[in-house]
């Protein structure tokens, strides 16, 4: 990609060039074609293909190197028609009193990792708030500033299941409260790196006729930079929980309650019946979820006036909420890695259409 | 720090000037030289929102299964509902008090409500952070002490989880741009065609890595079988393909219309559209994605060790159920340096690109 811009039209070394010169220089009079005539040159492509090169030698490396039995992927699609069998048998199968506890057993799990990842974003949140301001360049001095990047950076760089193995499941016991306790803290990273992006970023207007009117620090951040950013920072928390509920998944099957800890129950009985039925419950009950949450986002971003007039699916809705949240769109990725494995599991990352440039 | 308490001082005294600011209001000074008041709320609207109150706090003390009770003359109530209770007015109050609309109490109440629920689902206590913290002291203590010889043992099942982080990322890179193209309205063959991928790409997104992992696991054999990394790859491609199906797509959906244009205007076919009109744009945020895809399996493959689908994550679940503390420790010490360099390294390559 840098190759086009590197060459300049008013390069001359190119060949095609010189010749046009000395053509034109030979003939005098009348029309010259200059430059500007001339077509395009096409740029090399050789950064493209050693690109194109060490990715191909990258994936042959890496197939050869984990060592597995690939022979076995041949089996795989009889043993997916198989089981996938099993698991619609599953769902479809009449209602007796015992498939009914196996489909009320599949939703008070998920129904449980809904509360613990709605826990854990409660937590990150009301922490977040106050530490993504204290990790705005523009509303802490530089020795805040750089200490609070620090911690949050270490959080960020720490998957949620290291919190859980190393902290709360020792503390408070195997249960549901050790992962909403993990998702929460974990939860901080991400949220205050969102949050003090979004208070950078803010309209320094308000910020200046508040000063100017003679406010404090803390009625400048109650009047000028809340009321700009508040919007964004929800849409962030709501972000964060979609994140939390496909991490609580994982922080069960470390016997942290939820929807993971029926899954690797169920797996491990290979009750394939009542896996069918859980994973439909998890797809149904995650879907609702970031379809409300996609619907409160674009609420808190437009306002009320166009409630009725939503264009189209979430998906277009979730990119317009990035477009107006300006700052997240830049922020994620890096952030984002931050959410833990899974955690980013394709949910929305606010403002994803935004270019990423750190 | 020593400004904080003349702020709130100033705060303070502020607030009490716009209580005395209502009365002047009232008798019709519209000329007075007070600064202006956000009009009150609508008093109709408040009155649905007592309504919706008194249900949550009728909701607060129907899940209470505490039998904590509080006496407060008359009779003696229970303690957590109470509790609730009194927040709820509390935010009815404040709401009233700073004139806030009331869909936004209304907002507020259901967060209360909500959390509440959450928390009480849960058993939320901070009791266990200075009841138990002994339980948990010794283990702690154990990870605070990494057995660090530990670390360069085990530089193979790295290798098969860095190994199964690359492969899973090419693959389901790939696969996702496909879908994104398929289901964006702007580059696809036809809207029945992109609703239909739309709905795909949205369950595909839905099921967790771990979810997926254990699925292929199970269809194929763990890592005892050999086939815990091909489990693995599998797994990562699935958990990939939500992520930039969905990132790419939103791309896709808000690139500049006059290339596509102008491609249409020349005649060119759907594929030489797609190519010439839409790669091109989508190539930057699609390349970062890749990377920041790439991260994220890092970190993922280690939840998925933990199932059964090779790499790191095996290592850390059999000292895991060993109780070697320290050994852990000291993985996960490399985990963190390792995805500190991939952030670092894929930052760099982001910075280039963009």
């Amino acid at each position: 990609m840098s190759d086009k811009s590197s060459r300049r039209p008013g390069e001359e070394s190119s060949p095609q060039y010189q010749n046009l010169e000395r053509g034109s220089a030979g003939s005098g009079t009348g029309f010259a074609p200059d430059r500007l005539d001339a077509r395009p040159v096409k740029p090399s492509k050789l950064g493209y293909n050693i690109g194109l090169l060490i990715a191909g030698i990258l994936f042959i490396g890496a197939v050869s190197a984990t060592g597995a039995s690939w022979g076995r992927l041949a089996q795989l699609p009889a043993n997916m028609v198989d089981y996938f069998g099993l698991m619609a048998r599953g769902v479809f199968q009449p209602l007796t009193p015992e498939t009914q506890q196996s489909w009320l057993s599949a939703i008070e799990h998920m129904l449980e990792s809904v509360q613990i990842a709605w826990v854990g974003t409660v937590l990150g949140a009301l922490f977040s708030l106050p530490m993504g301001f204290l990790a705005a360049r523009t509303m802490t001095p530089l020795p805040v500033y750089v200490v609070v990047r620090f911690i949050l950076s270490v959080i960020r760089a720490v998957p949620e299941i290291i919190f859980a193995i190393a902290i709360m499941l020792p503390i408070f016991g195997l249960g549901p409260l050790a992962g909403a306790m993990a998702l929460g803290v974990s939860s901080i990273g991400t949220l205050s790196k969102l949050i003090s992006e979004a208070v950078e970023s803010v309209d320094r207007g308000p910020l200046e006729s508040a000063r100017a009117a003679g406010a404090t620090e803390v009625q400048v951040i109650r009047w000028a930079v809340l009321p700009q950013v508040m919007p964004e920072v929800i849409a962030i928390w709501l972000y964060r929980f979609e994140v939390n509920i496909r991490a609580s998944a994982i922080l069960g099957v470390l016997g942290a309650g939820g929807i993971g800890s029926l899954l690797s129950s169920l797996f491990g009985a290979r009750a394939w019946d009542r896996i069918g039925i859980t994973i439909l419950v998890i797809i149904v009950v995650t879907i609702a979820v970031d379809q409300i949450s996609a619907w409160v986002r674009h609420r808190v971003i437009h306002g009320p006036k166009r409630r009725g007039s939503r264009p189209g699916p979430p998906g277009a809705d979730d990119s317009s909420a990035g477009h107006d949240g300006g700052p997240v769109p830049s922020t994620q990725p890096g952030t984002g890695a931050g959410s833990g494995a899974a955690a980013g599991a394709g949910t929305t990352v606010p403002g994803a259409s935004g270019t990423m440039n750190l | 720090m020593s400004r904080a308490p003349a702020s709130n001082q100033t705060s303070a005294s502020h607030q009490d000037s716009a209580g005395e600011a209502v009365p002047a209001r009232e008798r019709g000074d519209k000329h007075s030289s007070r600064r202006p008041q956000r009009p009150r709320p609508a008093g109709a609207s408040y009155a649905g929102l007592l309504l919706f109150a008194a249900a949550l706090i009728a909701f607060f003390s129907w899940i209470s299964t505490s039998n904590l009770r509080l006496d407060v003359g008359v009779a003696r109530v229970q303690l957590y509902p109470a509790i609730g209770a009194g927040l709820v007015l509390a935010i009815l109050a404040l709401g009233w008090r700073l004139r806030f609309q009331a869909q936004v109490v209304f907002g507020l109440l259901a967060v209360l409500g909500f959390t509440w629920w959450a928390g009480s689902g849960v058993g939320f206590t901070l009791r266990p952070l200075w009841e138990d913290f002994n339980r948990g002291w010794p283990v702690i203590q154990e990870f605070l002490s990494p057995n660090w010889g530990f670390i360069f043992r085990v530089w193979e099942p790295w290798l098969v989880t860095l190994s199964m982080a690359i492969m899973a990322t090419f693959i389901g890179c790939s696969i996702g741009l496909l879908l994104a193209m398929f289901a964006s309205p702007v580059s696809s063959p036809n809207t029945w065609t992109s609703q239909a991928v739309k709905a795909i790409n949205s369950v595909i997104r839905s099921i967790p890595d771990i979810g997926y992992g254990l699925l292929f696991v199970a269809m194929l054999g763990g890592t005892a079988g050999g086939a815990g990394p091909v489990a693995g790859v599998l797994a990562l491609i699935m958990f990939n393909i939500g992520i930039v199906a969905k990132l790419t797509g939103e791309t896709i959906d808000s690139v500049d219309r006059g290339p596509l244009e102008a491609a249409d205007a020349t005649g060119s076919t759907l594929i030489q559209r797609n190519r010439i009109a839409v790669l091109p744009q989508i190539l930057p945020g699609y390349s970062s994605y890749s990377l920041y895809v790439f991260e994220l399996n890092i970190r993922a493959s280690v939840v998925l060790g933990i199932v059964g689908a090779g790499g790191i994550g095996s290592t850390i679940f059999v000292q895991l159920s060993h109780f070697n503390y320290s050994n852990i420790s000291a993985i996960m010490i490399a985990l963190v340096v390792v995805v500190l360099i991939v952030d670092y390294v894929s930052l760099s390559i982001r910075r280039r690109l963009t």
